[in-house]
């Protein structure tokens, strides 16, 4: 059996705005296992970034709690999880969230330059090229189209060797040809590196490539199954 | 129609940068009401009443008797009837000596005859009338004369060679409201023993007056025309209650002019701040905006709407800003404490607080004009792209901006009453602006290109760099005040240092004028054998090259005057504190090792007259004329309050001329007095200076001076603190924006701290040194073409201005950045998708 690398219990996310209690997830257990690539699927507004962002350590849960490589992460404050963002995982948004001051190769850079790792610019770089960005790597984000901000963020959430990334409906703002080339370039990520991903889509083509599915429908998981294709 | 929820909703939601925007409104008003209300109090309570100031409807003045035909003149009108009432007046420094020889006092002396003065009042404790109290035998004092030689009502006191009576105390003298410059209380002594003091001979600096009351109120001018032709130019003035200068009503102007200009420079720059805030307001309200276009909303809809919410913003800025003008005002008599005559009134006046809201509004739509005019650039294409509309600057933008300009220097000429000045003004803050302006741009040019190797440095250098950000704006305000504030602290200490802190330790402190020449030796022996004796030549010069010097058109309020008296003196070498400038020596020695006629000139003279060396002058001594070539120019190296001679001649040739004598010498300052009372009691008539007392009560002004201008100037530096925190609350959403980011990619927060702090320190440092570096030119500019003084860079000063400077504005960034560190990454980043 593959290493655990993401493990939760009995987690609960309940917002609540003025009187109302809402309640968004409820009764999450999940195990994630080393090089898995799993889809989060589930209609719009079911609870999909908000899982994502709880398992990355973004977002706290209500209750329950969450291991990251065995180790409790739940309670920790910002401080304690920042080497955890920084080097465990890597996370790419629906909406890009380049840092717009930087530009692309400096975006890339980032993480690894926050470790003080003496490769930052070379492995930045390198996978730059790698995605195709050589030409773009001095570009500001906002001089980038999206599908090459979207790649220029899947570089970022990379640099550092993450051991599981974070999709969140990464071709949600792109094209269907953008779409597939990110979905593509994630793919093959998973492939090559043996990175653990989670991606959360609503698109069925996507979630036919995964390794397992997990449909969310009120705040419940519905459905864990294989992938179509394995 | 208004849409008064739209409105307030509108306001609401812009609430930070709409209290700013107040702040700023009230700021540009508040000092300015204060002064503006402050010189009418000055003008009701010193300077406003001219008659008064003076004593007479036309004043003659002259520094010796009045000559026969003025005086023959004066007769003759007083015989046609024209002249209702005269009176005459001798004014000079004098010691007074109480009657054991015990204490001595340097005192400002007036002789008046029976009438004086013929307008005003000059008050009295019994509340006597002065001619009543001021009887033959009779002096009355200022209160300062009994408490400080111990003496009392009744008492005797030595003047000259006369034992007077003292009558009575004056409490208050209007034309001498403030004693802001005399160095010694106020002794009137009747004209009837003007004899019996006998300290008026030929050579003491005496000042003479005669002031007239006309018959008929319309024939001032007409009188003062057929007495000024009787008069001898030069030497006599003969002016109306109208066009004759006051020192007091000088300063007075001369000082609120300048606070005006302060306080116009503090509008200017918190109108920055209301145009910054405002523009930030509408940006943020951008999308908005868009939104409420594409919906069908007018661009009238919008116009309206934003221009009565900048009104409705002003209105209440005006009012604050009225108030605490006003409250300001109560508190300007304590900040000029000690020279504002005791018991000034303020008077606060309703038309006051409607002159400030009138020029509120004024100041409101001038600067917000450019802001909204960004409405007209909103498309509604911006809900599609999220980026900053900026449309092309048609004619239309340069023509408003142009028509501004126009307004602005209207106001400025407005409130300075003074066309000139009120453009040099304008153009000079706006060039001012533009230079600072500049140096920003360039140094943000560079910023764009330089990546420094620390991560938190260059994620500060990017983030100042962020379009969008005000960091021009913010270097430009925050610079400019500072500059000024900088600038006019240094020319303070220049100042200070020329003319007190260099008074060297072992120069002449004490100065006697007036010395006869047959009390020379005594005079020597009775102060000792190391006084400095220079003989004093009156003389007037009468031609440069043949050119007969003219008399000035109009009255140059500071500078000497080519058509005075001067002191001439002789001897062979140069004073310690001298060097030559042209010359090779002081002067030229003939073949046969004699020296001819002539003349070494000081450098101040000879620019006044453009005199070169081989120039001839003519001087007439007395109606004995000299002829004497310049053969040298001096200049002085030492402080300014040291006594010189602007022309100095070889012994021989003035020797047999008539003269006085000035003797300098140095002695402790607690020996002083005592050694007066011996030179007063020996010589009477000999004038003396006690310069080492002059010094310490000139700075002591001065730095009154500067504490209010430091006050006035530190408003302005208030608005580049506003600024600075608009700002930061503008840009609040890419900081949120950059924190959250850093910490979702595994930044702590003492790293996302590190970056604010860098970028506040790099925004405090390139104000700073940019302010530094214009201080420092402004002052050398001043010292050296204006005050004509050494200059002197105190960088200590400067080190810690700037020093202080950086602190605050990091401090400032800092605690207003800290609160964004606070931030939910999670619920941010939700926000921010939602597009
Ligand atoms: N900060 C919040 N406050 C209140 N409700 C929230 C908040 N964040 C998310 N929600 C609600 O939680 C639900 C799930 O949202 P989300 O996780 O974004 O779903 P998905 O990504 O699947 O579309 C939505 O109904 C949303 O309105
Ligand atoms: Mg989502």
């Amino acid at each position: 059996m593959a290493e655990i690398i993401v493990e939760t219990r009995d987690l609960e996310k309940v917002y609540t705005i003025g009187e109302r209690r809402q309640q968004i997830l409820k009764d999450i257990n999940l195990q994630i296992f080393a090089g898995e690539f799993v889809v989060v699927s589930g209609s719009s507004g079911s609870g999909k970034t908000t899982l994502l962002s709880i398992l990355s350590g973004i977002d706290r849960p209500t209750s329950g709690s969450i291991l990251l490589s065995g180790r409790d992460i739940t309670g920790m404050s910002e401080d304690e999880l920042a080497p955890v963002r920084n080097v465990e995982t890597g996370f790419v948004f629906q909406a890009f969230h380049l840092v717009p001051s930087l530009t692309a190769l400096e975006n890339v850079m980032f993480p690894a330059e926050l470790r003080r790792d003496p490769q930052a610019r070379v492995k930045a770089e390198e996978l730059l090229r790698r995605v195709g960005l050589w030409e773009r790597r001095s570009s500001y984000p906002q001089q980038l189209s999206g599908g090459e901000k979207q790649r220029t963020a899947i570089c970022r959430a990379l640099i550092n060797h993450p051991k599981i990334v974070f999709a969140d409906e990464p071709t949600g703002n792109l094209d269907s040809e953008n779409s597939r080339g990110i979905v593509e370039l994630l793919a093959e990520l998973h492939r090559e590196e043996k990175t653990t991903l989670v991606l959360a889509t609503h698109s069925p083509e996507i979630a036919a490539r995964a390794d397992r599915v997990i449909v969310l429908r009120d705040g419940c998981i519905v459905e864990k199954g294989e992938g179509a294709d394995a | 129609m208004l849409d008064w929820r739209f409105l307030l909703r509108e306001i609401w939601q812009g609430r930070k940068q709409a209290m700013i925007f107040i702040f700023c409104v009230a700021l540009s008003l508040a000092t300015m009401v204060a002064l503006n209300g402050f010189r009418r109090d000055i003008d009701r309570g010193i300077t406003g009443d001219a008659r008064a100031l003076h004593g007479g409807d036309i004043i003659l003045h002259s520094h010796y008797e009045l000559s026969p035909g003025l005086r023959q003149a004066v007769e003759r009108v007083q015989r046609q009837g024209r002249v209702a009432q005269a009176a005459d007046t001798w004014s000079f420094y004098s010691l007074i000596r109480s009657v054991n020889d015990q204490d001595t006092l340097f005192a400002n002396l007036k002789v008046a005859t029976v009438g004086y003065p013929l307008y005003g009042r000059v008050e009295l404790q019994s509340g006597r009338r002065l001619d009543q109290a001021l009887q033959p035998g009779d002096v009355v004092v200022a209160a300062d004369v009994l408490h400080r030689m111990r003496l009392q009502i009744g008492d005797r006191l030595h003047i000259g060679e006369a034992t007077l009576r003292i009558a009575d105390v004056v409490t208050y003298e209007s034309a001498r409201p403030v004693d802001l410059f005399s160095f010694g209380p106020r002794v009137f002594v009747a004209a009837a023993d003007l004899e019996a003091i006998d300290l008026i001979r030929k050579g003491s600096r005496v000042s003479y007056e005669t002031v007239l009351k006309v018959s008929r109120e319309g024939e001032v001018e007409e009188l003062a025309a057929v007495l000024k032709d009787a008069a001898v130019a030069g030497q006599e003035r003969v002016e109306t209650y109208r066009t004759a200068g006051s020192r007091i009503k000088r300063f007075f102007d001369n000082l609120l002019f300048f606070l005006s200009l302060i306080s116009l420079f503090t509008l200017l720059l918190a109108g920055i701040g209301m145009q910054s805030s405002l523009t930030a307001l509408l940006r943020e309200k951008e999308m908005t905006l868009a939104i409420v276009k594409s919906l069908g909303a007018t661009r009238g809809f919008l116009y309206r709407h934003y221009l009565v919410l900048a009104l409705v913003l002003g209105m209440v800025g005006s009012a604050a800003g009225s108030t605490a003008g006003l409250l300001l005002e109560g508190y300007l008599p304590r900040l000029f404490a000690g020279l504002l005559p005791p018991g000034s009134r303020i008077e606060i006046s309703l038309l006051d607080l409607l002159e400030g809201m009138g020029l509120g509004l004024a100041v409101v739509l001038f600067f917000t004009f450019l802001p909204l005019s960004r409405l007209n650039r909103v498309k509604p294409a911006v809900i599609f792209k999220r980026e900053v509309s900026d449309g092309s600057r048609r004619a239309a933008y340069y023509l408003t901006r142009a028509a501004g300009l126009v307004f602005l220097t209207v106001l400025v000429v407005l409130q300075l009453r003074d066309l000139e000045i009120g453009l040099w003004f304008v153009g000079g803050s706006l060039a001012l602006i533009l230079v600072m302006s500049l140096l920003a741009r360039a140094v943000l040019q560079f910023a764009r290109r330089w990546t420094p190797h620390p991560l938190a440095l260059r994620l500060a250098v990017r983030s100042l760099v962020r379009p969008g950000n005000a960091t021009r704006a913010i270097v430009v305000t925050l610079s400019s005040a500072l500059a000024i504030l900088l600038a006019i602290f240094l020319l303070e200490r220049n100042l200070r240092q020329t003319f007190i802190d260099s008074y060297p330790a072992e120069a002449p402190n004490l100065f006697s004028l007036d010395i006869q020449k047959d009390q020379r030796d005594g005079f020597r022996q009775l102060v000792g054998e190391d006084v400095q004796m220079f003989p004093v030549i009156r003389a007037r010069l009468v031609s440069i090259n043949g050119k007969a010097v003219q008399r000035e058109k109009e009255d140059v309020p500071r500078g000497d005057s080519l058509t005075r008296e001067f002191n001439l003196t002789y001897r062979d070498d140069l004073l310690p504190d001298e060097e030559l400038l042209a010359g090779r020596a002081l002067f030229r020695t003939g073949e046969n090792g004699r020296i001819g006629l002539q003349v070494s000139v000081l450098d101040t003279v000879a620019e006044m007259g453009d005199m070169e060396i081989g120039d001839v002058l003519r001087f007439s001594i007395q109606g004995v004329p000299l002829e004497a070539e310049v053969t040298s120019i001096r200049t002085r190296t030492r402080s300014k309050l040291y006594p010189f001679f602007y022309f100095v001649f070889p012994p021989a040739f003035l020797e047999k001329a008539p003269q006085t004598y000035f003797a300098a010498l140095h002695r402790p300052r607690d020996e002083i007095p005592a050694l007066e009372s011996r030179i007063v009691t020996a010589y009477p008539n000999v004038s003396i200076i006690n310069m080492a007392a002059s010094a310490a009560e000139l700075g002591g002004l001065m730095q009154k001076l500067s504490g209010i201008i430091r006050f006035f100037a530190g408003f302005s530096l208030l608005a580049g603190a506003l600024i600075l925190v608009s700002s930061i609350l503008a840009t609040r959403l890419a900081r949120v924006r950059e924190a959250v980011y850093y910490k979702v990619l595994g930044a702590r927060s003492s790293f996302v701290l590190a970056v604010f702090v860098h970028e506040n320190l790099l925004l405090g440092l390139a104000s700073a040194i940019f302010a530094v570096v214009l201080a420092q030119v402004l002052n050398w500019a001043v010292c050296r073409f204006v005050l004509e003084i050494a200059v002197r860079p105190d960088w200590l000063a400067t080190l810690t201005a700037a020093t202080v400077t950086v602190a605050l504005v990091v401090l400032l960034g800092v605690l207003s950045s800290a609160l964004l560190l606070r931030q939910k990454p999670a619920d941010f980043l939700r926000e921010q998708s939602g597009e």
